[in-house]
């Protein structure tokens, strides 16, 4: 090895998510946008006929009970979602998201096998008074309060892209989880969607 | 504010127009007058317009027919520049201040047509005149009568420029779907709000009420106007009800379904900034009232179609609800009851009521009462044969019951001939109207799952019935998805006469009698079509363009039916209807498209070296839905070849680097992996030890070869697949259907990694140099301890996860490193740094497909889903000793033919003459003919390193041809150059540099 400074990651919407006010100005935001930086996540599967061992496993590693239905279960900077049969997303906040992901494989031990995806992957948060509004726009799955209420999640799609989308609380805030290589693409649509009710960009 | 321009027809109180907003507006750029809540019709009526339009074949001044989107005539265009908008109904244009209409289809100007010459011609060009004229010779087809067709051709012009505005898509989602907000629709709204379903209510129009708006009626003891806006107002403070106004629902889909396209800024002159033009709507609803009223009929008579002859109903809009008078001398023709209505509205809107004439016998409902003190004739069992008039209705011809005739003066000829219920949106997925006589019209037949039609739409033309239905429907849709629903108390209103006894053509007509306005189709021509043997609705259709065009026949289709059926002899429930198709009223391409244009018309895949890329000059392409460079443009080299060469040669030399991160990557694991891998390859790799790569080759079931690539096995039970860059989500739907429907029964986890790892391959004879700058020391890379096909976790530049493989396309020692995608920025730039001191130069898919080329790897040109394992020369790679994807139909007879194409090498025997691509190979000395046809080229490159072109192709019986002369010739491009066939592999066939 020579003398190469180590590496410094670098985030898909970095360059692409410019913070502040954008769209219509005057006026309170109508939609938020909390660009999430790197956040350690793996895809989760069951071994063949060990469904049971790995929700054990997800469950005790997240602190709350995982099951096999389109839910995010989530206990403070960790969470586990259910995308199909026997598979999950498992997601870890940093500052200590890493350290996490290990320990969840470790816990899974021969229950399930993991599959790193944090790195192809981006996370923003989005809410405000308009934000169903603006989503209506590209996803087509009812979000209506009482359809699409905290804790549901659903892959779908939004703008030719696959995305995860989860509610995460009563405001209500969602979380889009979208692919880091047509990171652009998903950033441009909420960025249009968004613009007539004013959008406010922050990096968390 | 605008000043107020003379509106000489504007009645001088009344109407739901806003007089203290006048809006100035240009019309042929002649400036008009008008008010907030006028459509540019009823503005064009108020300020005295009668000629609008030309019509499209015989080029006749045309006025209004209509009051609504059923318009066939007054198609305008709006705008000017790239915003010019044609063929544009000025009847359902909400008129906003600076608007600039414009007339159509008429040169040099509306009054005077150079065209209109065609209908002095109109005997030589009825029904069929083009099917039968332009025919003879053959020849002429393409150079004299398609040009001369298509200059005539086509309504409106096109802008031609980049659409300025944005569109936009979106989705809703509803209990219940109110279509219509007339009296039915507004009571079904209320009574599906008030039990607590969420409920969506969809007008085209830009206020609610329908033809409450148009019509003097009172219920619950105020005025129809009044109660709209209580229940306008009720439905407002219901947090569960939305309202879209200006909105079309154009087409019912599966599933509940419905396609709604929403103006969002059509009555401004330019959107607001941020704002859409339209918004395309996909409704998803669980019930559906279909509340869309009903289209009244035009009567089929001579010379039916001067401006000022118009809609009975129509004008009762233009008078009560715009106080615009439409003319003021008025003869009403009618063979309904409702016609008698619009006698009474415009005589007490102030006009001079000439004639009724009503084709019944006489009624006994003593309409003439309320019409006592005119002046007017009222005349039974009697028809308008003819009208005068040049550029406007001057009187009307005509004939009474007893036979004689009567020339009555008059500006304006208001006819009805009863109303069809509007029942598109119940036919859209196949149900056909039926043909009711009670109601003399056709009425929804079969429904689509989950729509109740209330209303106009059902054949209930009286308003008591229509407020009555809307609730009963309103409820019923309500309660069925669980929200238990009475219906809303019936408010009183009267049960308005609405008998009518149709007349679909006044026999003794003088002139053109016209059925359709908008395709100037006439009674003549639906009789010849008929003797033509044109009998069916939908040939008539076709035959005579009756029906076709923007409006699709709204106030034609019916009428033409009636006289089909006069002429076939048969009843009107015999004769049915042509199929109704979306979209109900015509949608802009730009709202299909919504935000998926220019740049965003797809989506565009990123590498996380692409910042890179770009500085470094990179000429991006787009491969699938990635973009990857071509090569990396220094300022001083001429063109891509220049380009190209310097890579290879440098890459060949020293050292080069590619960004291969687009190659799918599936990670594979489980107990079974192994076994699953054998069955998906046509090659072993339960054998291959961990820490090892192997090239495989996937089949497809019918045993032509499906995709390659190499495949680690990381561990014991983990291997990492990668796939090429074109078939990577295709392998991983394969693969996905292999293990959940054929082999559940297998221990197989896969998770495509491709997003996860950005992965760069560094080739040349210093690619070893440069990894041992990056890789971390406690990692030995050494050949011996890794070794040709290598793969490894390793770390890198102090303890960052990577993967390293020691694998190489090129043909040169390479190593392929890969770490997590977020480092991928910065690993490139780590490894251009490393390389400085060697050279390091990267590269982009023009040097990898030309060092591929030399070296004999076979990519898609020829991985082309036509080619089996043998025809490539990988015959040794499909394993005898295990089942696998396409092992039995490799063995089909045809596919093991001895005289297949087979993959060979070709060298020009000229080394600067370029063989084409796609060129067929033809033997020296033949024809080039397909009768001589031997194979085709299928890859070609300059070889910088050789100094000659060379190339790849699949030649019958290649493999026994090495030595050989062939010609690759190009018939397209003109090229014809003999080559040498030999074996693919040119470069290294000893592979002796791999193993470096």
């Amino acid at each position: 090895m020579s003398d190469l400074a180590p590496l410094v990651a670098c985030a898909p919407l970095a360059s692409i998510a410019k913070p502040g006010r954008t769209g219509v100005t005057s006026g309170a935001a109508g939609v938020h946008v909390r660009v999430i930086g790197h956040v350690p996540m793996a895809t989760v599967i069951a071994r063949r006929g060990r469904d049971g061992e790995a929700i054990a496993a997800l469950s005790a590693w997240l602190g709350a009970a995982v099951g096999h239905a389109p839910l995010r279960s989530a206990d403070g900077n960790r969470a586990v979602i259910g995308v199909s049969p026997g598979q999950w997303l498992a997601l870890a906040r940093n500052p200590d998201g890493d350290a996490a992901m290990t320990l969840l494989q470790a816990s899974l031990r021969e229950a399930a096998t993991v599959a790193d995806q944090g790195d192809g992957c981006i996370v923003v948060h989005v809410s405000g008074p308009r934000v169903r509004d603006a989503l209506c726009k590209g996803i087509a799955i009812d979000l209506d309060p009482r359809v699409f209420r905290p804790g549901d999640s659903a892959g779908t799609v939004v703008a030719h892209l696959a995305v995860q989308i989860s509610c995460l609380d009563a405001a209500p805030t969602y979380e889009i989880i979208g692919a880091a290589s047509t990171a652009g693409n998903l950033w441009h649509w909420l960025e249009s969607s968004a613009a007539e009710f004013g959008l406010d960009v922050v990096h968390a | 504010m605008s000043v107020p321009r003379r509106q000489p027809n504007r009645i001088a109180s009344g109407g739901l127009v806003d007089r203290t907003k006048p809006v100035s507006f240009t019309f042929d750029g002649k400036s008009c007058g008008g008010f907030a809540g006028d459509t540019l019709a009823s503005a064009l009526i108020a300020s005295g317009a009668q000629l609008v339009g030309r019509s499209f074949k015989y080029h006749r001044p045309r006025g209004l027919l209509s009051a609504g989107p059923e318009e066939p005539n007054a198609l305008v265009e709006v705008g000017h520049g790239a915003r010019r908008e044609p063929n544009t109904r000025a009847t359902t244009l909400e008129l906003y201040d600076g608007l600039e209409a414009t007339s159509q289809n008429r040169w040099p100007s509306l009054a005077f047509d150079v065209r209109a010459v065609n209908g002095v011609l109109s005997p030589f060009i009825g029904a069929g005149f083009y099917y039968k004229t332009f025919m003879w010779p053959a020849k002429f087809w393409e150079k004299v009568y398609e040009p001369l067709i298509r200059r005539a051709a086509g309504l409106g012009r096109a802008s031609e420029g980049e659409d300025p505005d944005t569109y936009e898509k979106a989705f809703a989602h509803c209990d219940v779907l109110v279509v219509g907000a007339g009296p039915a629709g507004l009571m079904a709204a209320l009574t599906a709000g008030r039990a607590g379903a969420r409920v969506v209510l969809v007008t085209e129009d830009f206020a609610l009420g329908g033809r409450l708006l148009s019509d003097r009626h009172e219920i619950a003891d105020t005025s129809g106007v009044s109660w709209v806006a209580t229940v306008a107002d009720e439905l407002a403070s219901m947090p569960d009800v939305r309202v879209f106004s200006r909105t079309t629902v154009f087409g019912v889909y599966d599933g509940g379904t419905y396609g709604a396209v929403e103006r969002v800024n059509d009555h401004v002159t330019v959107p607001p900034l941020h704002q859409p033009r339209h918004r395309l709507w996909r409704i998803f609803a669980k019930r559906c009232v279909l509340a869309a009223g009903a289209i009244e009929r035009p009567l089929v008579f001579g010379n039916n179609d001067r401006p000022g002859i118009m809609l009975a109903g129509a004008a009762r809009t233009y008078v009560n609800r715009f106080a615009a008078l439409p003319g003021r001398r008025v003869v009403v023709f009618t063979s309904c009851d409702d016609g008698w209505r619009t006698a009474r509205d415009m005589v007490d809107a102030g006009a001079t009521l000439e004639a009724v004439i009503d084709s019944r016998p006489v009624t006994a409902q003593g309409f003439e009462a309320g019409l006592i003190g005119t002046d007017a004739y009222f005349l039974y069992g009697a028809s308008v044969r003819n009208t005068t008039g040049l550029h406007g209705v001057t009187g009307a011809v005509v004939r009474e019951a007893n036979g004689s005739e009567l020339y009555i003066r008059c500006d304006t000829v208001l006819m009805s001939n009863g109303w069809s219920p509007t029942v598109h949106l119940t036919c859209h997925l196949g149900g056909k109207p039926v043909w009711r006589d009670t109601a003399a019209a056709f009425v929804p037949g079969s429904l689509p799952a989950g729509m109740s039609v209330a209303g106009a739409a059902s054949g209930e033309f009286a308003l008591a019935q229509c407020l009555a239905a809307g609730a009963r429907e309103g409820a019923k849709a309500a309660t069925d998805v669980g929200f238990p629903a009475r219906p809303a108390p019936q408010p009183t209103a009267d049960d308005e006469p609405a008998a009518v006894t149709p007349l679909w053509y006044v026999k003794d007509s003088f002139g053109k009698a016209f059925v359709d306005f908008q395709n100037d189709a006439t009674a003549k021509d639906v009789g010849l079509a008929v003797r033509e043997g044109y009998r069916a609705p939908e040939l008539l259709k076709r035959y005579t363009t009756l029906g076709m065009a923007t409006d699709q026949g709204k106030t034609a289709n019916v009428n033409a039916l009636g006289l089909l059926a006069l002429e076939r002899g048969s009843s009107l429930a015999a004769v049915g209807t042509t199929a109704y198709r979306p979209p109900y009223t015509p949608v802009s391409i730009g709202a299909l498209g919504g935000h998926h244009r220019g740049p965003e018309f797809r989506p565009t895949r990123k590498t996380a070296a692409h910042d890179w890329a770009v500085e470094t000059h990179a000429v991006m392409r787009t491969v699938g839905p990635w973009l990857r460079t071509g090569w990396f443009q220094h300022p001083d080299e001429p063109d891509w070849l220049a380009s190209t060469n310097r890579e290879v040669i440098a890459t060949r030399e020293r050292v080069g680097v590619c960004d291969v991160s687009t190659l799918g990557k599936i990670d594979i694991q489980g107990g079974d992996s192994g076994t699953f891998l054998d069955r998906v390859y046509c090659n072993t790799f339960s054998t291959l030890p961990v820490g090892k790569a192997r090239y495989g080759l996937m089949l497809r079931e019918d045993g032509f070869v499906f995709d390659d690539g190499t495949t680690s096995r990381l561990g014991r039970e983990h291997f990492l697949m990668t796939t090429t860059t074109a078939k990577a989500s295709e392998v991983m739907r394969h693969l996905e259907f292999c293990h959940q429907c054929l082999w559940p029964e297998l221990d197989v986890q896969m998770a495509s990694v491709s997003e996860q790892w950005a992965q760069y391959s560094i080739a040349g004879p210093r690619a070893r140099d440069v990894i041992a700058k990056l890789v971390d020391r406690q990692h030995d890379i050494a050949n011996a301890a890794f070794p040709y096909m290598a793969a490894r976790d390793i770390t890198v530049l102090g303890g960052t996860v990577a993967r390293l493989f020691r694998i190489s396309f090129s043909g040169e020692l390479a190593y392929e490193i890969a770490v997590p995608a977020r480092y991928g920025d910065g690993m490139i730039r780590a490894i251009m740094s490393a390389g400085a001191e060697y050279g390091m130069t990267p590269y982009g898919l023009e040097a990898l497909s030309v060092m591929r080329i030399e070296k004999g790897h076979v990519a898609g040109g020829e991985l082309n889903g036509q080619t089996t394992a043998r025809d490539l020369g990988l015959t040794k790679m499909m394993s005898t000793k295990k089942d696998y994807i396409g092992r039995v139909l490799a063995e089909r007879p045809a596919l093991v033919a001895t005289d297949r194409w087979r993959l060979v090498g070709i060298k020009p025997l000229t080394a600067d003459e370029r063989p084409r691509g796609g060129a067929h190979f033809i033997g020296v000395g033949q024809a080039a003919k397909l009768a001589n046809d031997e194979g085709y080229v299928t890859s070609v490159a300059f070889s910088p390193s050789m100094q000659t072109w060379l190339g790849l192709g699949l030649l019958k019986r290649g493999h026994e041809r090495h030595g050989e002369r062939i010609r690759a010739v190009d018939l397209l491009r003109g090229s014809d150059v003999e080559c040498v066939v030999c074996d693919p592999v040119f470069y290294d066939p000893e592979g002796r540099r791999l193993h470096e």
